[in-house]
């Protein structure tokens, strides 16, 4: 998966078919930064985070889709609004709220850390309801 | 390297910012100038000369030790400094070097404007940071130096090379980044060096003094290299993370041991370590599955001795009438 399409198709997924991808497992009344109180489904390929049948927001990270570039999401959606990653002070965070996409991006070696997928919203609404600031680096 | 140093440009705001012996005050030029008269009072400080005056009278002066700038108060804590930085070398493996410190600071965040890139400066050691860092590489010394050929780490190579003391950090890799008023240290894996910075000086966070701070700011960035192989591991054993960036979000998980462990499974496991070597008791009544990780990575480096053969073998030749006890 490289393409924003890739990535977003996976926000189509139900509860019920995720539950239902092979080696699929349930962690309940679990947390993802800013979104408390929902089930964590994790697949080999995902971590879905669902408030009863509502997906809140999908987690993708590099332990799953291995080594993809950073160039061509960014090349195809811009810059979007950049931010600090919880990655650590070598990563940027680009967000297209919009879309409903946001990527953690390793600068050094330009490549894609995790990529997070939710319903389209307004930065406001992403920085309240997922985006926790990651406090500022001190060692 | 040493030539190159040296002839590094300081902008004044960072020098100020970096060294204990700054310009000369309107006190010690008043004194001064009771002493030799005006003029001559004059010429020395326009002459740059202030820090041999202070050398002269007694006050902590600047110098060059082994290529390094260093804040001494005494010919003994010149001796003591290039003591400190041959020990480093000859125990541990390890050059003391802010050259290159600050060539990894800079390499590292390149996509930084040039301007705030440019900022970035070597800076004088302080004594209590060179001794700071002599005692907190020793709590890593069965992983270190020669050492580490006879440990469980033996097969890889050591993780920290040098170690330097630069002005400041920068915040960001990206277009954003500017000078970083904030970091005390920063560990660089592609460099194998890691970097002290002069806010870390005087800050005091939890283990009672500048000194002790010093030691727990520089066990925490050597863990960041030497204990990256246990990382996998270390997320795993918390249950506390997902993976090295994310939060598990379970409400049963042991937390960090401190707030800033909260913000990776790789600062976790520095911090955990900076608690093991420095508030060992507190790690062990706060974070007790943390503790426990802690010390038997810590234990574990060095394998347990072999032990005596057992069976059939040839008794020594001792002397007619001499048993065995």
């Amino acid at each position: 998966m490289s393409g924003a399409a890739d990535w977003l198709a996976l926000r189509d997924l139900s509860r019920a078919e995720v539950e239902a991808r092979p080696g699929a497992t349930v962690a309940e009344d679990v947390a993802y930064e800013r979104v408390r109180g929902v089930d964590r489904i994790s697949t080999p390929e995902a971590h879905f985070f669902f408030d009863g049948d509502r997906l809140r927001v999908v987690y993708v990270s590099d332990a799953s889709f291995g080594d993809v570039p950073a160039g061509p999401l960014v090349d195809e959606l811009g810059r979007g609004e950049v931010l600090r990653s919880r990655a650590g002070k070598h990563s940027t965070m680009h967000i297209w709220p919009q879309r409903g996409l946001a990527a953690s991006v390793d600068e050094d070696e330009e490549r894609l850390e995790f990529v997070e997928v939710f319903a389209p919203m307004s930065l406001d609404d992403y920085l309240d309801g997922i985006y926790e600031e990651p406090a500022p680096h001190l060692m | 390297m040493i030539a190159r140093e040296n002839a590094e440009p300081e902008s004044e705001p960072d020098r100020r910012a970096a060294s204990p012996a700054p310009a000369p005050s309107g006190h010690a030029v008043l004194a001064l100038q009771r002493s030799v008269g005006n003029r001559a009072t004059t010429q020395l400080v326009q002459r740059g000369v202030w820090n041999d005056i202070r050398k002269l009278v007694g006050a902590s002066y600047e110098t060059t030790v082994a290529g390094e700038r260093i804040i001494v108060a005494s010919k003994a804590e010149e001796q003591e400094a290039a003591g400190i930085i041959k020990s480093i070398k000859d125990k541990y493996g390890i050059d003391i070097s802010s050259v290159r410190a600050v060539k990894a600071t800079v390499d590292t965040y390149a996509k930084a404007p040039k301007t705030e890139r440019d900022k970035v400066k070597t800076a004088p050691w302080l004594m209590r940071e060179l001794r700071a860092t002599e005692r907190a590489l020793k709590h890593y010394e069965r992983i270190l130096g020669a050492n580490r050929a006879l440990s469980t780490r033996a097969g890889d190579a050591q993780e920290v090379v040098d170690i330097g003391k630069g002005n400041f950090s920068i915040t960001q890799t990206n277009e954003k980044g500017v000078i970083d008023p904030d970091t005390l240290g920063e560990y660089y894996r592609s460099a194998k060096t890691f970097a002290i910075y002069t806010p870390g000086e005087n800050y005091v966070q939890d283990v009672g003094t500048v000194e002790k701070q010093l030691e727990a700011t520089i066990v925490h960035e050597i863990a960041h290299g030497v204990m990256y192989y246990a990382l996998p591991e270390f997320t795993t054993m918390s249950g506390y993370w997902l993976d090295n960036r994310t939060k598990s979000g379970a409400a049963d998980a042991e937390a960090p041991c401190t707030k800033y462990g909260q913000t990776s499974a790789s600062e976790d496991l520095s911090e955990t370590m900076r608690w093991y070597f420095m508030l060992p008791e507190r790690l062990k009544k706060d974070c007790p599955k943390r503790y426990a990780w802690a010390k038997a990575q810590a234990e574990g480096w060095t394998p347990a001795p072999p032990k005596p053969p057992v069976g059939d073998f040839n008794p020594p030749n001792l002397p007619e009438g001499v048993a065995i006890a």
